[in-house]
């Protein structure tokens, strides 16, 4: 049998290529298009599969990644910060006030706030609920709540928050009084009637959403000196600007505080640290399931279309077309349709994102769901689909360029 | 190279099938401007023949020279360059794109051989009013008529001035008056200077051919009479 090829043939195809390319692209395009046209119904099919993938997956994608955002936000800057520092033996740190400082000056952490918690019971309109008392810095940039309805808390000695599903279970509203029984008790001991136990009346400022809706707020230097010493606290909160760095700071931190307990919150919110990593999978579950929704169609129908169009393809051989010609010719439908697809896509997934903001799809106790989406986000996935729109493309193209055109003049292929 | 005129020079050429041999040791000379009809009885390995001639297909044995050079030795692209350039095709039927009409048909190998679009259509325009279609120019392939659909055919095989036409029963789906003006169109072909191997079974079409070839069970008849056509045009007749 004679071969068909021989290397010297080689380079001068690879001469033919380079000069050929620009009329070829020309030429290319043209069929392309035009055969796009020629099936109005399966190009239809294709672009809104295309621009379906998208105006779904960027949505969805927002709304996830706006969840994950709201979901840190309220657990670390609006809770319990990115690193906690503790008494290493005991239940307080006699000295918050200074270790707050010299953790500030650690490079890297945006604020370090001392909490000072005891357990309490709230009495409104007759009912009793026990609740977690913490004594914040009213003044701080961070605190360990977001304030739902009323005001933030002040310096004072007569002001409370309190958590809101609290509030709606004891019936309590701001402006509201709530009696207020604390354990001013700095170690476990038992209750008896030696003043261990204060009992206050309180004007109820604010209410607070999410993880502090259990709880209740006042001023640290009155739930401290109520406990016989201002410079008490349970924990020393340490807040930084990455989240996800929290670790790594942990060693700079742990060494500005000697004999604590340091833990980034990573390791101290096992649940919070599950949660962000399963909406992070679910967000790569749902990237590759957009991705696929588009490969496959994408593959199959203009796979059906090579078929369709076997003479077609034996025709422009017969005429000059080289294999190269062919694969271009079905790579561009396949280029066109994906660019079609996404612009539209893109449009229809903008217009979702905008009204989501709008209209989010969660929204409770001021944790509201809104979808984040960036232009880098955006461009991301418009690249990805089309690259699969491409890759897709690409087998069709090349069963179509190698196609043998004896055989499919005749009909027998 | 030869200085020789011949477009072509076909020296023991053999196809098999599946073991069996379809085109058996043809060799074959056409020279520029000759116009060659070759007959045949169904399945003889007309069709075959011509794909290889034509370098859609390869020969199994055998030595082929399309204008000095042997299409085995060139790369794929080289071979797809030859086709556009000095190779015009006419297939029995369904010769057009469907969705391009009759003047973008027949600019499409202008077009790719030259990058000129404007140029190629213009071109095209000049053929389809050689062929009396020029009120035919926008209509889409598939519209057309089978007669008009082969003239064009034959102005597309033309466009890029080729050495060499092949056409494979180009009147075979036609009746006599619009096979008489593909045969007209044909002729043109000649008078461009290109040679035509034009495989047939109307022995009306292999008479106005100069040169008659016959093929039987993949073998060229030597010497093939203008009654030897005759012959195998009853045969046939008598077989369909
Ligand atoms: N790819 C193939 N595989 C197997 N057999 C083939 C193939 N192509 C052609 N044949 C066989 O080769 C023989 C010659 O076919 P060919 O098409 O060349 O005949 P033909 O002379 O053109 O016939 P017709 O006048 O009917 O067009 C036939 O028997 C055909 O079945
Ligand atoms: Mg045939």
């Amino acid at each position: 049998m004679i071969e068909w090829t021989n290397p010297v043939g080689r380079w001068v195809e690879r001469e033919l290529l380079l000069r050929d390319l620009a009329m070829r692209i020309g030429v290319s395009f043209f069929l392309a298009s035009r055969a796009l046209r020629e099936s109005l119904l399966s190009t239809g099919l294709l672009i809104l599969a295309v621009a379906v993938a998208i105006g779904f997956e960027v949505p969805s994608a927002a709304n996830l990644q706006g969840y994950r955002g709201e979901l840190l936000a309220q657990s670390l800057d609006d809770g319990f910060g990115d690193v906690r520092v503790r008494p290493g033996r005991g239940v307080v740190l006699h000295d918050a006030e200074a270790l707050s400082a010299r953790l500030a000056k650690v490079p890297g952490v945006l604020e370090a706030t001392p909490v000072l918690a005891a357990p309490a019971s709230v009495r409104g309109h007759g009912h009793d609920t026990s609740v977690t008392l913490f004594g914040v810095d009213p003044l701080a940039l961070h605190h360990p709540y977001r304030v739902i309805a009323g005001q933030t808390l002040r310096e004072s000695r007569d002001e409370v928050l309190l958590g809101a599903s609290i509030a709606e279970r004891s019936g309590l509203t701001v402006g509201d009084q709530v009696e207020l029984r604390v354990l001013l008790s700095t170690y476990p001991r038992l209750v008896l009637d030696d003043g261990g136990y204060g009992v206050y009346t309180l004007t109820v400022r604010g209410l607070v959403g999410f993880g502090a809706s259990n709880g209740a707020f006042v001023s640290r230097s009155f739930l401290a000196g109520e406990m016989g010493d201002d410079d008490l606290a349970s924990a020393v909160l340490v807040h930084v600007r990455d989240h996800m760095a929290a670790p790594a700071i942990v060693p700079a931190v742990a060494a500005a505080a000697p004999g604590a307990q340091v833990r980034a919150w990573m390791d101290d919110s096992r649940y919070l640290h599950s949660s962000v990593r399963a909406v992070e999978t679910l967000a790569g579950a749902s990237w590759l399931m957009g991705v696929l929704a588009v490969g496959i169609p994408v593959l199959a129908l203009l796979y059906i279309s090579t078929l369709n169009r076997r003479r077609q393809i034996g025709l422009l051989t017969a005429m000059g077309f080289t294999r190269v010609d062919l694969f271009v010719t079905f790579l561009l439908q396949a280029l066109i349709l994906g660019a079609a697809g996404v612009a539209v896509g893109g449009l229809v997934a903008v217009a979702l994102v905008r009204y989501l903001i709008a209209h989010p799809i969660f929204d409770w106790q001021s944790f509201v769901v809104r979808p984040v989406l960036t232009v880098h986000d955006l461009v991301r996935t418009a690249v990805a689909i089309l690259g699969t729109v491409l890759i897709a493309g690409s087998y069709p193209a090349w069963r179509a360029a190698r196609l043998d055109p004896s055989r499919i003049l005749r009909g027998i292929e | 190279m030869s200085g020789s005129s011949s477009v072509l020079v076909a020296s023991d050429l053999v196809r098999r099938y599946d073991q069996r041999i379809v085109v058996d040791r043809v060799s074959l000379t056409i020279e520029s401007g000759e116009m060659v009809s070759l007959m045949g009885a169904s399945g003889c390995g007309k069709t075959t023949l011509l794909h290889i001639l034509g370098t859609l297909d390869r020969p199994d044995e055998g030595r082929l020279l399309l204008l000095g050079r042997d299409p085995a030795r060139l790369s794929d692209a080289a071979r797809a360059v030859m086709r556009r350039e000095e190779l015009g095709f006419v297939f029995q039927q369904s010769n057009l794109l469907p969705s391009l009409t009759a003047r973008e048909n027949v600019a499409l190998p202008a077009w790719r051989a030259t990058g000129q679009r404007r140029a190629s259509l213009d071109r095209a325009d000049a053929l389809l009013d050689r062929f009396g279609l020029a009120a035919r120019g926008d209509a889409p392939g598939r519209v057309l008529s089978l007669g008009e659909a082969q003239r064009v055919a034959v102005a597309r095989a033309l466009i890029n001035r080729p050495q060499m036409v092949l056409a494979d029963e180009p009147t075979g789906s036609l009746d006599s008056e619009a096979s008489l003006a593909v045969l007209d169109a044909m002729a043109e072909v000649c008078r461009t200077g290109a040679a035509l191997l034009i495989v047939t079974h109307d022995p009306n079409v292999a008479a106005r051919c100069a040169r008659r070839l016959v093929m039987r069970d993949g073998r060229l008849a030597p010497g093939a009479s203008l009654s030897a056509v005759e012959d195998v045009a009853t045969a046939h007749r008598t077989v369909v």
